[in-house]
């Protein structure tokens, strides 16, 4: 246990230094696009000298390095500055639209988990079944299908054709499962299929043979040290998976004109919007490594033989 | 041997494997019985069938780790059949009163789980007490001469030797005390040393225990040490069976007797099986007439077309061949 908190703080402060990483890159990235906000404001009355002062006054003119410092310290303080193109606090923005956000990557990752795994173990345990081919039939598609196709064929099977599910919009629980089901099946898919081939490979270790022989009920042996190891991957892949996921909302929200942080950057980027694209790639920074650092820990937490390594490495 | 009771009585066993060219015969039609509170070793060389005949009769072979596998004949225990047992009468059974050490002790652990509570898993289906099983456990893991005990309980395999892991084996297999325990080359995978201290173990065991041990093994030199009779099984089908005087005595099969000219004299415990010309015939072919034809130096005619069955020759000691079952006295070298 002594080995992994070491461990553990040694990951955090390693986090620390990638989102400090990826703090600069992301500045330096913004900086290199061609074309700064002031232009892209189409006005007669915009002359020289309006320009010159609206650059001084969002802080455009100074040295990129010293715009950088700037920021970061005003990031450290909770402001992420203001919108260039409505002037809102950026924080108080994604305040406001990250429980959106939240609400469907969440759902999804919560139904990707709990739904892919015992339906991967019980299409591993039972291989070459009707169950199991189905599985790996269903799967391969979604798999394969990308999120915006997904999107617009499940508008047009239940909402459209069917009327059952609205179009899009944030309005209960209803206005939900589209979007959760666009942004979970894929992932979902993929749990699956992981569980399934880690369950297979389990199936056939000697310790499960061992299990058997001592007098155990296949239930037992199938939780107690099939499904058990099996989680190890699956575990790590799912926190691992969170990026993506967050990937996909940005697509996800955009079809379905979902309220939160995704769709914000998606308009975002289209205004040159620095701020709020920085505001927003910052936080999907943040949540990709917090879950990463936690996905790694966990594999340690999970896994004694990883546990001793790490305590190796860290010794 | 006197007509002592059994304690497993095995008739016409008969494993097929499906491959890709296939279904393999590992085991055919294969009898003996095993007398209560003896060692009973059965020899032969590797891929002869011995895992696969163990496997059987512990209901270990399944469609996950064999599909479209067939078992044929019965294995009498406790005056059951244990192949006509559904796999939950099957469980009443394993570990119970039948409990098996397998060949390699390195990976039969869990890498995820501590050596204790792997043990403890199998005592508590009997419904003991969790403070008393835990006691069980460090009973059992002194009973197996597991130097400290306590922080044994609280190892992960991965931190145990290979001696250590096959100590814990024997512990977990022995925790419920079953009427017989099969061991499949309990000591192959370890170093000279431990394999005497495994086989005292085993023995001192059987003794206090009351067990009777089915060992599986190619060590002639173990067999000598400790088992009572010995089967050698060759391709699948048992050549010959005898105590373990008869065996070294007078081997009337000639697969057992090539076996025993090729062990050095004065053997100990090196005596392992030297490889002798030829190789096992391919599984999947049905073969007229005897198996062990194309490398025997004794054959006649017949053993081209007719198999020979398994005979009692002398009260106690069974020949599968035709020269040996005819000729009386000695035999050509
Ligand atoms: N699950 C399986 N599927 C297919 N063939 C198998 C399977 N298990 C065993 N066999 C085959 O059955 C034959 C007998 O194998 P088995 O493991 O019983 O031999 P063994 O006498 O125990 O050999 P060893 O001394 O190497 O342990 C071999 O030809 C092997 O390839
Ligand atoms: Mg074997």
């Amino acid at each position: 246990m002594n080995d992994l908190t070491a461990y553990a703080i040694r990951r955090i402060f390693q986090s620390v230094f990638i989102v400090l990483a990826v703090t600069i890159l992301l500045f330096a990235i913004m900086h290199m696009m061609p074309g700064d906000p002031i232009q892209l404001i189409d006005s007669p009355r915009l002359d020289e000298a309006t320009t010159a002062k609206l650059r001084a006054r969002w802080g455009l003119d100074k040295p990129p390095v010293v715009q950088y410092l700037y920021w970061l310290l005003n990031v450290l303080k909770g402001d992420l500055g203001r919108s260039i193109t409505n002037g809102q606090s950026v924080s108080v923005l994604l305040a406001a639209r990250l429980p959106a956000t939240l609400h469907i990557t969440l759902t999804a990752l919560l139904l990707q988990y709990l739904v892919a795994v015992p339906l991967g173990l019980m299409a591993g345990y039972h291989q070459g079944s009707v169950f199991d081919r189905l599985a790996v039939s269903v799967t391969s598609v979604l798999r394969a299908i990308p999120y915006f196709w997904l999107g617009i064929l499940l508008i047009i099977v239940f909402a459209v054709s069917f009327r059952l599910l609205p179009v899009s919009g944030y309005r209960g629980f209803q206005s939900l499962i589209l979007p959760v089901l666009t942004l979970t099946l894929p992932a979902l898919a993929d749990t699956l299929r992981l569980t399934r081939s880690e369950v297979l490979e389990v199936l056939r270790e000697k310790h499960v043979t061992t299990a058997v022989a001592k007098g155990l009920r296949p239930q037992m042996v199938l939780l107690r040290h099939v499904l058990r190891n099996a989680l190890v991957p699956v575990t790590v892949m799912f926190f691992l998976s969170v990026p993506w996921l967050i990937g996909g909302s940005v697509i996800v929200e955009t079809i379905f004109a979902w309220p939160g942080t995704g769709r914000l950057l998606w308009k975002a980027i289209s205004a040159q919007d620095y701020p709020v694209v920085q505001g927003i790639i910052l936080l999907i920074t943040l949540l990709t490594v917090i879950s990463t650092t936690i996905g790694d820990i966990l594999t340690g937490l999970l896994d004694p033989r990883i546990r001793a390594e790490l305590g190796g490495r860290v010794a | 041997m006197d007509q002592t009771r059994r304690a497993l009585c095995v008739q016409h066993l008969d494993i097929q494997f499906s491959t890709p060219h296939g279904m393999a015969r590992a085991v055919q039609e294969v009898s003996f019985d095993i007398h209560a509170g003896e060692i009973y070793a059965l020899v032969g060389e590797s891929g002869c069938g011995k895992t696969s005949a163990a496997h059987a009769v512990m209901g270990l072979i399944n469609r996950i780790n064999a599909p479209g596998h067939r078992i044929g004949g019965r294995v009498l225990f406790e005056d059951k059949d244990l192949l006509s047992l559904t796999e939950e009468e099957m469980c009443h059974v394993r570990g119970r009163s039948l409990g098996m050490i397998f060949q390699n002790p390195l990976d039969a652990l869990n890498p995820l789980y501590r050596a204790g509570y792997q043990v403890y898993e199998a005592i508590v289906l009997d419904k003991i007490g969790k403070i008393e099983a835990w006691r069980r456990v460090a009973e059992l893991f002194n009973q197996v001469k597991l130097s400290d005990p306590e922080a044994r309980m609280r190892s992960y395999p991965q931190e145990l030797s290979g001696g250590m892991r096959q100590r814990v084996m024997i512990g977990m297999m022995l925790a419920r005390n079953p009427r017989l325990l099969i061991a499949d080359e309990p000591t192959t995978a370890l170093d000279v040393t431990i394999q005497a201290q495994v086989l005292e173990l085993i023995l001192a065991l059987r003794a206090a225990l009351e067990m009777s041990v089915w060992l599986i093994t190619h060590d002639f030199g173990i067999v000598a040490e400790i088992a009572d009779r010995v089967a050698v099984m060759y391709a699948g089908v048992l050549v010959e069976e005898a105590d373990v005087l008869g065996i070294f005595d007078n081997p009337r099969h000639p697969y057992t007797r090539m076996l025993m000219a090729s062990l050095p004299r004065g053997f100990k415990r090196d005596g392992r099986l030297r490889t002798i010309a030829g190789l096992l015939p391919d599984p999947t072919l049905e073969i007229p007439g005897c198996r062990f034809r194309d490398r025997c130096p004794a054959k006649i005619e017949v053993c081209a077309t007719q198999a020979p069955a398994l005979v009692e020759i002398t009260p106690g000691h069974r020949v599968a061949c035709h020269v040996a079952a005819t000729v009386k006295g000695d035999l050509p070298p």
